[in-house]
Order: structure tokens, then C-alpha cells, then sequence
């Protein structure tokens, strides 16, 4: 389960378009499943399917149809598994094209992948038409199909989701990866937010290795550390006698946000 | 209701803005048809005599009534261009004010732009108002142009500005009928296809009303009005009054159905489909079945009806076969008048069944700009396959569309008598194939060499029209005549068969399809 975080236009389409085979890569090696999605694209298509971000339907197709349809391009699906997907999502396949509104016609596409038994998913921002409910519903299929040891590739800027669902992490940023690892390797480069009572406040807190952004206000304290340098720092802390602490771990925001906030090269 | 027009003016404004040079194109495009056809007659008929012979032929003469409407008036070059053009002038500025209407309602408010803006201080039929206003704006413009033109060429002011007045009403008729089509469907495609089905059956009715015994039909067709002014002879004002009366009917109607439909519905409400695919659709072909078959069917529909009307009159030009020398002039060599009539009619026809094979093309490029392309090269269909399943329909379509159309006027001819055979139609319409596919394939090639340019179909499909129906009259010269592909079509029935030609053409057609092909293949998908 890999996540694929940027804000909108840092090419997070345009790389899956080219992992797809849409787009030719100007320069560049591409690789998807031991394959070139350029030159083995049909070998390639077979094992995986795609909900691309901006769904459009057929107007003159039901949303069942729709499905049926692209389900039988990649091979065949399970008309059960289609039955109950339609019922956990709560969408009607009976309308047609266009009376769909968007999160519905992302349903379709969802319906429509996840009903085929494929090695990956490539999804490309696949909630952002969905209402909480239904991208808790989201989420539980994805849980399901990674415990089944299958692979998705998840695009999005909604970092909580990315957070709740993935192991693996890139971000990117005008089209470049600027970080990659697993969530655990993120975090680490991350920094916690602590916000400490203390007896008495030292005065060279700001100099200590690996804390930032500090601010005092009488004897409350709050920092934000590196997680290499917490050990060394909450010892300092027992030291300056601790009243209480509160601690924030950190999260893909604001590892995001301090990646975005650099002047771009 | 002023405050229901809030917002109108801003709204026409940002319209014209937005689609000037499209505007602009169908202003100067239907401005030139009357001009050219004014300032070419004294060339054309340089004499009396020529004169004399062109109206003792043609007046009166049920075939070219049905293609044009009743001639009258032929001496002179006002009365000439009144006959031969005011009816196809209304029909394009018809399609301009049906295309314009749906635009800027029916298609807005499906796109979404719509509610952008009606958040803002807009009025409730702004939108309404601001379409049709829109559209009149530019058949008023439309009108001064020809007024402009024609006089610039020497024409008497009085039936250049009847002529004008026809055009611009006729236009704006449809206006009104674009109003009420979209009440009435969900979505501008439904809209147009309504719309251009009422043309349709305005210009059939019409043809009917005016080669049969039956003229009452012509006074129910919008475009049968527009020749009963009889601009360059009598100048019959009050004709215009039927025009505005049933705009402003059909505006009222409009905007009652305005009333009682909710934001982003029509009348018609979308209908439900089944759950469940049939077998039919399992793959790109199936898909492709389903997206093509309802334009298809109304295209073969329109060719067989009209077929069937402009075969039954065939007959009747056998009474000018003596006048046989204008004949050859009007429609080139051949040996009767019968024959060079269904040339010309099946020509059209083949030229007919080209617009359905760019239509049915495009039709593989707007899956590609709407992204429903993506889902499906997301699956292991391979893009010269899912190419493949619209070139064949754009391929095998268009030459049922001719086929149909011959077909239908030579049973019509035949059963009435006419000095002509079914199956010498079938060879006549049979003879349009490569010229249709040509067309075809160069827009094939557009789409798959450069997919942004691919509209370029439509301008060349406009010329072909042009140097087909006007080209031979206006003497254009050879190379302008040669560039159109149904130049090289044998006259058939009548005329002599020149293989070379049509294998040649056949050859170039493969060629552009190979090339659309191979260029598909290619490049990237372009959204």
C-alpha cells in the first residue's frame, strides 16, 4: 500500500497517466510491475485496474453497465462481489451517465476496480467526491484487499487517508519526489510538538540540538523537537523539573506543510 | 420580470466574447452565400435569351422546388439568388441560433458553469434571455451583412433587406425552437439532436409542400416562410410578422417550461437504465454499438425520408428535357434530365453522409477529451483496437447512410416512373463511397497526428459543400474544383464510370486512416 501525496498540480495524475501508458514520459525510466507501461501495456493492464481522479461516464450507459463493461475489459468479475460492492456503497446502478453526481460517479469507477480480482489498484484521489460515511466504507475495502496481499497505489491530498491506510510514502512536489519511506522512516524525519510546564525555564532552551520553533510564556513551554534528539531533550526536561507534558506526534501534515512552505529550487 | 432578467446584458456580453470568432465565421460564412451568387448571375447569364430559358425552365419545375424552393422571378439576378439561396441561408443561420441557444444554457448549466454564475446577482431567465439574445444578435448582424453585401454588389436595397429579413427571421424562429428543446431534454446533446430534428422536418415539409400538389405543407415549415416573402419580387412584408409572431410563441412557451422545471432537469427526465450489461456490451465494439446506433438510425431516417420525396418528383423533370443545353450547365454533362437531377441529388446525399462520418469520428476524439478514454485504455484494450471500433462505424455508417439514401430514391423514382432504375441509383450512390471515406480518413488522421486540430473536419466538409454546390456555378477555378473530393466522383446515373479515380481516392483514404492509425498509437492521450 503505497501513498502518493501532493497539493494540486504537483503531477501526482500526470505520473500515474505515465504509469498507465496514457502519456509518454519525455525523459525518464518508467517500471511498473517488471514492466514498461509504454511498450507492455496490455500484458500490464491485465493485472491491475485504475479509478482515475475526475470520473466521467457514458451518457448513454447505466452506471451497471458501466461497470459490467469495464469489468469484462479487464476479464471478467465476480457478479456477486459487483452486488455487494453496489450495496456497501449504496449506489443505484440503474441511472444513467450523466444524472450522476460526482462522488456517485466515482462510486461507479470504485465499484467497477474493485470488483476485479487485479494484482494492483492504482487509485487517483478516489474519495474526493465521497461524504465521510462513504470514505469510511472506502477505507475497509482497502483494508480488505491489502490483507488479501494485494498492492495499491493510493494518490491523494488528503493526508489523513493516506496516513490511516498506507505503509509507504512519497511526496511530491512540482513534480519532483522530495521525500520516500515508510511511515515509520517519515516520522522520523518529522518532529514531535511538546508543550511542557517546568519548574524553572532554562534560558538557552532554544540553542539546545534539535529544537525548534520555541516559545515561552511564564513557565509553559512549547517546542517542536526531531525525533532523533527527543531522548537527549526529555532528560534535560526531568532535569528543569517537569510539572506535566503534553506531547503531539507528529503527522504527514506538517511534514507536508514544512516541505511546501520551502522556496521551491 | 426586469428582475428576472437581472444580469442579461453581462450575460450577452460575456457570450458574444466568448464565442466571437465562431460568430464571426457564421456571420461571413452565410453573408457569402447570397453575395457570390448575386455577383456571379450576369456571368452566368449574360444574355436575354439565356435568361428567358433559364425561367422557362425552372420556373414551375417541381424538382428544383423541392431542392430549393419554387423559382420565380429567374430574369433577373435578385429573383435568381432569392430562389436558389434563402432557404439554405435560414438553414444555416438556423443551425448557428440552435447551436448558440444550447450553448449557452443547456450546456453551461450541465457543465456547472451555470450555477457559478447564478450565485450571483442573475435573474431567473437571464439565462434564457441572454441564449436567445445571443443567437438574435447574430442574425440581426447576419441580416446586415447580406443587406451590405448584396447592394455593395448592385442589388435594389428594397429586396436585399427582404431577402436579409427572411434569413434573420428564419433564424430566429429556431432560436425559439432551441428555447423550448432545452426545457425539454436534460442535456445539450439531447437539445441539439431535438432541435435539429425540427430543422429537419421544417426543410422535409417544406421540400413537400413545394413539389407537390399540397403547398398548404410549405406554410408549416419556418423555412417555407422564408421564400413566401418573395424578396427581389414581390417583397411580401407581412410574411415577417408569421416569423416574430411564432418566435415570440415559442420564447413564451420557453419560458413557462422554464417555470416548472427544476435547475439541471429537463422535462424529459433522464431515464433509468438497466442494472446489468446485456452481452452485447463486453467490449470495445459493443461500447461503440451503443454510442453510435441513435445517431446512425436518425441519419439513415432524414436520408430515406428525404430520398423518398426527391425520388417521387424525379419524374417530373422529364417535362424540360428540351432545355437539356441549361442543364448541362447547371449540373454538368449528362444525357437526360432526370439522370443529372439524381446525380446532384445523390452527390448531396454522399456529401450528407460525410457529416455523419466526421461526426461519428469526433466521436472517438471527444471520449478522449471527456477522459472516459482513460478508463477504458486503463483496462488491456489496446488503443488501435478501441480506435478501430469508431473508425468502423464512421466507415461502414457513412456508407449505409448513402446507400440508404440512394436506395430510398431510386424505389421513389422508379415507383413513380421516372426514366431511371433502382439499381442505377444504388450505382450512383455506391460511386460516393470513396470520396465519403477520404473525408473520413482525413479526419481520422487529424485526430490521431494532431488531436487538437481535429475539429478541421467540419471546415473541410464546409468547403467540399461549397465547391460541390456553388463551384461549378461560380466557375471557380479547376484547382479550387479539384481539391474537393466529390469533383472526382463519376456522374452517375448517366455519366461514365473512370475507375482511376475512385482507386485513388480509395488509396489516399486507406493511407489517412493508416496514418490516424498509426499516430493514435503513438502519442500520448490528450485530454
Amino acid at each position: 500500500m503505497h501513498g502518493f501525496v501532493g497539493p494540486n498540480g504537483s503531477g501526482k495524475s500526470t505520473t500515474i497517466r505515465i504509469l498507465l501508458g496514457l502519456l509518454h514520459a519525455d525523459r525518464g525510466e518508467v517500471m511498473l510491475l517488471d514492466g514498461d507501461p509504454w511498450r507492455d501495456t496490455v500484458a500490464l493492464h491485465r493485472r491491475l485496474a485504475y479509478v482515475p481522479g475526475e470520473v466521467s461516464l457514458w451518457p448513454q450507459l447505466s452506471g451497471g453497465e458501466a461497470i459490467d463493461l469495464l469489468g469484462r475489459l479487464r476479464g471478467g468479475f465476480d457478479p456477486a462481489r459487483k452486488a455487494e460492492l453496489l450495496e456497501r456503497f449504496e449506489l443505484d446502478p440503474t441511472k444513467t451517465g450523466r444524472s450522476y453526481s460526482k462522488g456517485n460517479r466515482q462510486k461507479v469507477a470504485l465499484v467497477a476496480a474493485l470488483a476485479c480480482d487485479v494484482e494492483l489498484l492504482i487509485l487517483d484521489e478516489p474519495t474526493s467526491g465521497l461524504d465521510p460515511l462513504m470514505e469510511s466504507v472506502f477505507q475497509q475495502c482497502i483494508e480488505e484487499i491489502k490483507a488479501q496481499g494485494r498492492t495499491v497505489l493510493l494518490s491523494s491530498h488528503i493526508l489523513s487517508e493516506v496516513e490511516a491506510l498506507c505503509d509507504r510514502v512519497s511526496i511530491l512536489r512540482l513534480g519532483q519526489v522530495v521525500q520516500r519511506g515508510t511511515l515509520e522512516e517519515l516520522r522520523r524525519v518529522t518532529r514531535t510538538h511538546i508543550v511542557a510546564t517546568l519548574e524553572r525555564v532554562p534560558e538557552d532552551l532554544a540553542t539546545w540540538p534539535g529544537v525548534h520553533e520555541v516559545l515561552v510564556h511564564d513557565n509553559r513551554v512549547r517546542c517542536d523537537v526531531e525525533t532523533p534528539a527527543l531522548n537527549d531533550m526529555m532528560g534535560r526536561l526531568v532535569a528543569c523539573g517537569l510539572i506535566s507534558l503534553v506531547t503531539q506526534p507528529p503527522t504527514l501534515e506538517e511534514l507536508f506543510l514544512r516541505e511546501y512552505a520551502e522556496e521551491p529550487a | 420580470m426586469t428582475d428576472a432578467l437581472t444580469g442579461f446584458w453581462i450575460l450577452v456580453r460575456h457570450a458574444v466574447r466568448l464565442d466571437r470568432i465562431r460568430l464571426i465565421a457564421w456571420i461571413v460564412g452565410i453573408a457569402f452565400i447570397p453575395v457570390v451568387t448575386y455577383a456571379s448571375y450576369d456571368s452566368l447569364y449574360p444574355t436575354l435569351g439565356d435568361r428567358i430559358t433559364l425561367g422557362a425552365t425552372l420556373e414551375s419545375n417541381p424538382a428544383f422546388a423541392l431542392l430549393l424552393g419554387p423559382a420565380s422571378n429567374l430574369g433577373e439576378a435578385g429573383g435568381y439568388t432569392a430562389w436558389r439561396t434563402v432557404v439554405i441561408a435560414a438553414a444555416f443561420l438556423a443551425v448557428m441560433s440552435i447551436l448558440t441557444v444550447v450553448r449557452h444554457t443547456r450546456t453551461d448549466e450541465e457543465s456547472g458553469r451555470t450555477e457559478l454564475l447564478a450565485a450571483g446577482c442573475v435573474g431567473r431567465f437571464a439565462f434564457l434571455a441572454a441564449g436567445i439574445g445571443t443567437a438574435a444578435f447574430v442574425c440581426l448582424l447576419t441580416g446586415l451583412a447580406i443587406v451590405i453585401g448584396l447592394v455593395a454588389s448592385g442589388a435594389a436595397p428594397t429586396g436585399a433587406i427582404a431577402y436579409a429579413a427572411a434569413v434573420a427571421a428564419g433564424g430566429l424562429v429556431f432560436a425559439g425552437v432551441a428555447a423550448i428543446a432545452v426545457q425539454i431534454g436534460s442535456f445539450g446533446r439531447t437539445a441539439i439532436s431535438l432541435s435539429v430534428g425540427a430543422l429537419a422536418i421544417a426543410y422535409l415539409l417544406r421540400a413537400w409542400g413545394d413539389a407537390s400538389s399540397y403547398h398548404w405543407l410549405t406554410w408549416l415549415s419556418p423555412l417555407g416562410w422564408t421564400e413566401k416573402i418573395h424578396a427581389f419580387s414581390s417583397n411580401a412584408w407581412w410574411t415577417l410578422v408569421v416569423s416574430l409572431l411564432a418566435t415570440i410563441a415559442l420564447v413564451g412557451i420557453a419560458v413557462v417550461l422554464v417555470a416548472r422545471r427544476d435547475f439541471g432537469r429537463g422535462l424529459l427526465a433522464a431515464h433509468h437504465g438497466p442494472a446489468d450489461a446485456p452481452a452485447s456490451l463486453s467490449g470495445t465494439f459493443g461500447l461503440s454499438w451503443r454510442l453510435h446506433r441513435g445517431r446512425l438510425a436518425g441519419w439513415m431516417l432524414g436520408l430515406a425520408a428525404y430520398g423518398a420525396i426527391a425520388g417521387s418528383v424525379a419524374n417530373s423533370v422529364g417535362s424540360v428535357i428540351a432545355h437539356s443545353g441549361l442543364g448541362q450547365r447547371f449540373l454538368g454533362s449528362g444525357h437526360n434530365f432526370v439522370e443529372l437531377y439524381i446525380a446532384e441529388l445523390i452527390n448531396v446525399m454522399g456529401i450528407v453522409a460525410a457529416v455523419y462520418g466526421i461526426q461519428a469520428v469526433l466521436c472517438a476524439r471527444s471520449e478522449e477529451t471527456d477522459g472516459r478514454v482513460e478508463e477504458l485504455l486503463s483496462t488491456p484494450l489496446t488503443r488501435g483496437r478501441w480506435f478501430a471500433s469508431h473508425l468502423v462505424f464512421a466507415l461502414a455508417g457513412s456508407a449505409l447512410v448513402v446507400i440508404v439514401g440512394g436506395l430510398s430514391t431510386g424505389i421513389a423514382a422508379q415507383a413513380t416512373g421516372a426514366s431511371t432504375t433502382t439499381s442505377a441509383v444504388m450505382a450512383a450512390s455506391l460511386v460516393q463511397i470513396p470520396a465519403i471515406w477520404l473525408i473520413v480518413g482525413a479526419t481520422a488522421a487529424l485526430i490521431g497526428v494532431v488531436p487538437r486540430a481535429s475539429q478541421l473536419g467540419w471546415p473541410i466538409i464546409a468547403a467540399t459543400f461549397v465547391i460541390s454546390f456553388f463551384g461549378p456555378l461560380l466557375k471557380l477555378p479547376h484547382i479550387v474544383l479539384d481539391a474537393s473530393a466529390f469533383t472526382h466522383v463519376p456522374h452517375l446515373p448517366g455519366g461514365s464510370v473512370d475507375a482511376v479515380p475512385l482507386i485513388a481516392m480509395s488509396a489516399i483514404a486507406v493511407a489517412l486512416l493508416g496514418v490516424g492509425m498509426i499516430g493514435m498509437r503513438r502519442r500520448s492521450i490528450l485530454s
